[in-house]
């Protein structure tokens, strides 16, 4: 019933040699828009949680309301007044330039919404690992004579950050999958291609067979990548108090 | 890794039952109590939701008319009629696996297609056509190169960009949208500088637009012509028949020619029913596009 011999022929569309080249394709781009989404993620969302912890009450109310906003929006909402309201409220110039102007504007409208969407994630994420640390850690290390500054960089990060990785490898799977909601504003990513080839070749089960397997290995491969990275930096004998 | 290989087999295994589910239309039908109908709900003027909430349109109206006939065919007066969404991407899977039981929006009836599934008579002919915005510097379809096109994924029209990108190598940079509706935005907000889709499909949004005159299909390009029809199951002679004779009696009882002037002999389509419409009422075929 299952007939896979699709993926060797030449390609429906346009773009690669064989089908099995469009989902690699595809595959790629999933990952490429990934990594630049968790990058956009890590560098606003760890600074931004460090910022929610501090005791300074209006700065963090701030970053409050920019963890709320971006966390209680449904993503495909987000992308969507990214890529089809941010255009038109801008000058007019700016706006042409997000249009056409920007190279793959597909790309960035994902990267951009997906990698803000995920911040707010790892904000309230890198807050609660922060808070699970007793608070004579941080009154310790302030006795000590450390600054404010020294205190987080030598003290509290390198404990926060082992807290939060296992959840963490949770959000970059999340992120992982998340990128699947790029076809919605045309973005060619794993999902969109197998829907393309689907319709091509009417080999739905079989085309969507493969997509489940490349997210489920790729994603695999990203769960044991990370359990290494969190075993590396593990303290031995220290357990964190939850 | 052996596990995992047990759970990918099971989980194929139960899929290509799915596939194989080929019970006879009819049998499903009466078993259900229920005729399923598949629509699209934003396709106008073939199926959309109107205003009050009723699921109608060209082809949903010529559904309606079917299953009523499949009604008094079976002599079960009490058989319901279901209505299912569906979309560009998963309408031949759908039907397939006997999710539904008609097709009904406007898809076009071609050779690939009927090796998976099968159509009633062609309810409708269409080509498809490439439209820009008036004044801009596209002006023919030499004008595309490197240009942005939207075109709706998962379609007939997708593979014919395709193909005539790489005939006149234009280096075309496809912007995929959804459906019509979106495609339409897309050249309207200026995302894309050209769409490729059916006129019928597109009419509805130019009329709707702030600026209806100031679009125009290019001259020089037009697709062979399309047939439209029914989508239902392959293989199941039978049902076929059923619908065949629904459709066609519509046809005969003048109905049929009714749907299409409520449909397109009104702004914004205008088109007084083609020769070709005709002639497929007088004599009804279920010929794909090119066959």
């Amino acid at each position: 019933m299952l007939d896979f011999s699709f993926l060797t022929e030449a390609a429906s569309l346009g773009g690669g040699s064989s089908n099995l080249h469009l989902l690699f394709l595809g595959w790629q781009n999933t990952l490429v828009a990934f990594l630049a989404s968790i990058l956009i993620a890590l560098s606003l969302g760890i600074p931004l949680g460090v910022i929610r912890s501090l005791p300074n009450a209006r700065v963090a109310s701030v970053v409050a309301t920019y963890v709320h906003v971006f966390r209680n929006i449904p993503l495909l909402v987000q992308l969507f007044l990214w890529f089809f309201v941010l255009p038109e409220v801008v000058p007019v110039e700016l706006g042409d330039w997000l249009k056409i102007g920007l190279p793959n504007p597909e790309y960035w409208n994902l990267v951009v919404a997906l990698g803000i969407y995920m911040s707010a994630r790892i904000v309230e994420l890198t807050r609660s690992g922060i808070g699970s640390l007793s608070s004579g850690q941080f009154e310790a290390s302030r006795a000590l004579g450390l600054s404010t500054y020294k205190a987080y960089r030598h003290v509290i990060l390198p404990q926060a950050l082992r807290v939060i990785m296992p959840p963490l490898t949770t959000e970059f799977t999340n992120c992982l999958k998340a990128t699947s909601v790029g076809l919605t504003v045309g973005y060619i990513e794993l999902t969109q291609r197998s829907r393309e080839i689907a319709e091509q070749t009417f080999r739905t089960f079989e085309v969507f067979s493969m997509a489940t397997l490349g997210y489920l290995v790729t994603v695999m491969l990203l769960t044991f990548v990370l359990f290494g990275i969190e075993q590396y930096f593990r303290i031995p004998g220290l357990k964190y108090q939850g | 890794m052996t596990r995992f290989a047990i759970i990918t087999a099971t989980l194929l295994a139960s899929v290509s039952t799915a596939v194989a589910a080929d019970t006879p239309t009819i049998d499903k039908i009466k078993e259900r109590g229920e005729i399923v109908i598949g629509h699209r709900p934003a396709s106008p003027p073939f199926g959309y939701i109107a205003d009050n909430g009723e699921i109608t349109g060209y082809s949903v109206e010529i559904c309606k008319y079917i299953a009523q006939q499949i009604k008094q065919d079976l002599n079960q007066p009490d058989l319901l009629v279901r209505f299912v969404t569906v979309d560009a991407a998963n309408r031949i899977p759908l039907v397939q696996n006997g999710t539904i039981d008609m097709e009904c929006a406007g898809t076009g009836n071609t050779v690939e297609r009927k090796k998976v599934v099968s159509f009633t008579y062609n309810t409708i002919y269409t080509a498809t056509q490439i439209l820009v915005k008036k004044g801009g510097p596209i002006k023919s379809v030499q004008d595309l190169k490197g240009r942005r096109v939207a075109v709706p994924q998962g379609t007939a029209q997708q593979k014919m960009l395709d193909d005539l990108d790489k005939k006149l190598s234009l280096g075309v940079i496809p912007v995929m949208a959804k459906d019509a509706a979106e495609e339409f935005m897309l050249l309207q907000t200026g995302r894309a500088e050209a769409a490729i889709n059916g006129p019928l499909e597109l009419a509805n949004h130019i009329a709707k637009s702030k600026d209806p005159a100031g679009y125009e299909y290019l001259p020089d390009w037009e697709s062979p012509p399309e047939q439209i029809s029914v989508m239902i199951a392959k293989g199941d002679e039978e049902f076929k028949k059923l619908a065949d004779k629904g459709l066609k009696k519509m046809m005969t009882t003048g109905e049929f020619t009714k749907n299409y002037s409520h449909w397109f002999e009104v702004p914004p389509y205008n088109l007084p029913m083609p020769a070709a419409l005709k002639a497929q009422i007088a004599n009804p075929n279920d010929k794909a596009i090119g066959e």
